[in-house]
């Protein structure tokens, strides 16, 4: 492996950052800033705390890099961190998600309109994550890892702990989901 | 057909067609392997998937939010070894981390300099200390150096012919050689008497007198 590549390896990035290498740190926080970043904007409700959260998942990487073992994949050590740190988040604020979607959709606007439309109407993103909080816990993860950070599902099966099959069978789920919502926008 | 048997079937097309495009089958091919009253469901799911990938693109994080929390993390790990130590460090880290403190960037430079001149000094002293044959001392040819006892302070000179390719010039040099040979042996025989008259003296020093020994 010659040096240019070893430097954009994540593992040999983790392996350096394990040994308190800091540049290896920085390159690692570089590569995984959008993924963390957009898993745990679509996750919380302000961008202020989605600014503290990403801190604190990355100063909890710092923390726990020690511990991290090579057999599991760098991106999916940072999702776990960042996953526990949202789980967190919202015990703190005593805020439990809905798992029932349709409390969600009686708080919405009943003004009917394509997603394609709505994309046009206002930001997209904003809308994306409205939609992906009306989902319950699980259904936002396999959204967020598989749609929006391209996670195969193989990964995000080992990340949540199941099979690749009750994987594909979440993802078709909160698909469904998200097109009721946007049926009912 | 019940409610519950319809979302049963409809849930196991769904999956079915996602895997259809997650293998990379194309969206009109996957609507057409499927009868038109699943169409609409087929088609709000795939609005989905584009509607998530068009929404991706728009989440940019700022760079300035990278940046901060690199230098906050940075700043940290002058505290990491302090949290290290509050769980109880090994004696070893402390060592290492208190010699990283102290080892400074001047210290980092100033310390090999430094040992290099001390180095340089002992071998250059050293140098000047030991008597190279040849430079500090020519040797004194046809001529001996005798040390006798302290405070006698005689010293002999044998004066020996040049040497000129004469046989004769050769025997005498060579009897020259033996005679002063012989005279620095008598003169170590008359050494060593006078030691052992010294010691003899030394340990009858304080004796008592024997009338017998005369």
């Amino acid at each position: 492996m010659d040096d240019d590549s070893s430097k954009k390896d994540p593992v040999v990035l983790m392996r350096q950052a394990k040994d308190g290498d800091a540049d290896a740190f920085s390159r690692l926080y570089e590569l995984y800033f959008t993924p963390v970043f957009r898993y745990i904007y679509l996750r919380v409700r302000n961008k202020d705390e989605t600014d503290d959260l990403i801190q604190t998942v990355f100063l909890k990487v710092f923390q726990s890099i020690g511990r991290w073992q090579e057999k599991k994949p760098p991106l999916a050590y940072f999702f776990t961190i960042a996953r526990n740190t949202v789980i967190d988040y919202w015990r703190k604020k005593k805020e439990i998600k809905i798992d029932d979607p349709e409390k969600i959709f009686n708080q919405i606007p009943d003004d009917a309109a394509t997603p394609q439309e709505l994309l046009e109407k206002a930001d997209a993103a904003k809308i994306v994550r409205r939609a992906i909080q009306s989902l319950i816990g699980e259904q936002q993860d396999v959204i967020i890892l598989k749609f929006i950070n391209d996670l195969p599902n193989k990964e995000i099966a080992e990340l949540l702990g199941k099979t690749e099959g009750a994987i594909r069978q979440l993802q078709c789920r909160a698909l469904k989901a998200l097109r009721e919502f946007y049926k009912n926008q | 057909m019940n409610a519950g048997i319809i979302n049963e079937k409809l849930e196991k097309v769904l999956t079915e067609a996602f895997e259809f495009y997650e293998q990379g089958k194309p969206v009109t091919e996957i609507l057409n392997l499927y009868p038109n009253y699943y169409r609409k469901e087929l088609d709000g799911m795939f609005q989905s998937i584009q509607t998530l990938a068009a929404a991706k693109t728009g989440l940019v994080p700022p760079k300035k939010l990278l940046v901060k929390i690199v230098e906050s993390v940075t700043n940290t790990e002058k505290n990491r070894y302090l949290h290290k130590e509050a769980k109880g460090r090994p004696f070893v880290d402390i060592i290492k981390h208190q010699i990283s403190n102290f080892m400074t960037w001047n210290w980092k430079v100033a310390m090999p300099i430094g040992v290099v001149a001390v180095l340089v000094a002992v071998i250059s002293y050293s140098q000047i200390g030991t008597k190279a044959p040849g430079v500090t001392e020519k040797p004194k040819p046809n001529s001996i150096v005798e040390e006798s006892l302290p405070g006698v302070a005689e010293e002999k000179q044998a004066v020996l012919p040049p040497a000129t390719g004469n046989v004769e010039d050769a025997v005498d040099a060579v009897l020259a050689m033996i005679e002063n040979e012989q005279s620095i042996l008598d003169e170590d025989e008359s050494d060593a008497a006078l030691v052992m008259a010294d010691s003899q003296a030394i340990s009858d020093f304080g004796q008592s007198y024997n009338e017998n020994e005369f």
